[in-house]
């Protein structure tokens, strides 16, 4: 576990600075780059990704003033730094706890599976109609399809939208966030 | 972004690259847009790719305990097999609208009235085939009983990885034959309205990347295969899950052979287990 939020107010809002002069822009820029030290963290196997994340920020955000005097370069370059030495950390800790109940407790070949799927799918479709209209639509076409005809109709999608391929993802990433929510708790009322 | 570069994404999702060269990728991913869009793009085509079975088996052996070692990842994937599923039905199909459809509504609708008319003629034309082909498939079956293909075909299914599947209504745990002794055959008896039956076939060791279960029925019935299981971890050790329409499953002996599948493409023999099923 690691320690609560300890930059103040000032020391967050230098380091949204850091990221960008204009407040908004950076606020999307410390979001995109919390989502990507999630995404790190998840693909090194790590189950507290999200409280590894807060971390890396929190370590980052302590040391704005010295940043802002010395560092040049990309912020993200600079997260991704303190992401590596977290992990080292992580891993040395890990090797010294083995086993991590938690970690022993869980089967990623569970044999639960399908019917866990089976579930997930009759939540799906109570969330998706939580959902406003255009989003429920958007990712239900995203999905649509088999493998090429998948690939051409997210082409056409983002063409349509008039947007990048990635900002699609994007948003559909968001949609994903918010479905994935409803779905555990409709799973966990399910259970 | 070539090939080579592809390819080194695909292995840093399936944890195939070394330290150097995970460097690289992860770098990349926070410095360069483009680049993290692919990789983004990389791994909703590896979750795509697993969910369709279009790995290769060493691929859906790292993808199943590299890429799945987190419940998170393991969330998601399952959350991407609903929509898939979701997506690939016919409820869909009928009450999906264009994502973008407020610009494109117009349009598409004038499209639309000049075809309609052409494809109602062959959807009834369609429809009607398939009514009478399924009617008389299922007066076939119903007088002849399942075939050997049928049963093969439903074993597939239901042992598919990506298949969402039917719960199982009853599971039991199969020890080899070389641990438990040869005189003692375990016994299931088949509690009626069961659909499915889960098998646990404990492995003596878990030497290979996929396994083949050939199930032997004592009434001279030609062998079931069931190919390319991976072994899982359970309570009870390394095993693998097969799973069994019950209604094929008459009061029996049973024999299972497993074989494990060699780097070479041959199989070898693992383990044996036998069970008698009950009426």
């Amino acid at each position: 576990m690691f320690r609560e939020l300890v930059f103040n107010q000032t020391q967050f809002d230098l380091m949204l600075k850091w990221l960008g002069d204009d407040r908004e822009a950076a606020g999307k820029k410390y979001e995109e780059i919390r989502e990507n030290l999630i995404r790190l963290f998840t693909w090194r196997g790590c189950y507290d990704a999200e409280e590894l994340s807060d971390e890396v920020i929190n370590r980052v955000t302590v040391k704005i003033e010295d940043l802002l005097a010395h560092y040049k370069g990309d912020p993200a370059r600079y997260f991704y730094g303190v992401a590596k030495k977290l992990l080292l950390e992580n891993q040395r800790k890990q090797r010294l706890q083995t086993p991590l109940p938690d970690v022993a407790a869980y089967d990623p070949g569970t044999l639960e599976e399908n019917s866990a799927l089976d579930l997930i799918y009759e939540c799906l479709a109570v969330c998706l109609k939580e959902l406003k209209p255009s989003e429920s639509n958007l990712i239900v076409s995203y999905y649509a399809g088999e493998k090429q005809e998948k690939i051409r109709g997210r082409k056409g999608l983002a063409c349509q939208g008039g947007v990048a391929p990635n900002t699609l993802r994007v948003r559909v990433y968001r949609i994903r966030e918010t479905l994935e929510k409803c779905i555990k708790r409709c799973v966990n009322q399910g259970k | 972004m070539d090939d080579k570069q592809k390819l080194l994404m695909r292995r840093y999702l399936l944890g195939a690259v070394d330290e150097g060269e995970r460097e690289q990728v992860e770098e990349r991913f926070f410095s360069d847009p483009e680049y993290h869009a692919e990789l983004l793009g990389s791994e909703e085509d590896l979750v795509g790719d697993y969910l369709e079975n279009n790995l290769s088996v060493e691929d859906r052996n790292l993808f199943r305990t590299h890429y799945l070692a987190t419940p998170q990842k393991l969330q998601s994937v399952q959350l991407t097999a609903a929509l898939l599923r979701y997506c690939s039905t016919a409820e869909a199909e009928t009450t999906r609208p264009e994502a973008f459809a407020d610009s494109n509504r117009q349009s598409r609708a004038r499209q639309s009235s000049v075809r309609t008319w052409r494809f109602a003629y062959a959807a009834v034309a369609i429809a009607a085939l398939i009514t009478v082909s399924v009617t008389l498939t299922l007066i076939f079956r119903k007088t002849r009983g399942p075939t050997e293909s049928d049963i093969s075909r439903e074993l597939r299914e239901l042992n598919s990885p990506h298949s969402a599947g039917k719960t199982p209504g009853t599971s039991i745990i199969l020890l080899p034959v070389t641990l438990r002794g040869e005189g003692e055959s375990s016994k299931l008896s088949l509690r009626p309205g069961t659909e499915v039956v889960q098998l646990i076939l404990v492995l003596p060791r878990d030497d290979y990347p996929a396994y083949t279960i050939i199930i032997q029925r004592d009434d001279d019935a030609k062998p079931l295969t069931v190919d390319d299981l991976p072994a899982a971890n359970t309570a009870a050790g390394k095993a693998l899950s097969l799973k069994l329409p019950a209604r094929f499953m008459g009061s029996q002996d049973y024999a299972f052979e497993v074989k494990g599948l060699t780097p070479d493409g041959t199989l070898k023999s693992v383990a044996e287990y036998t069970l008698k099923v009950h009426p």
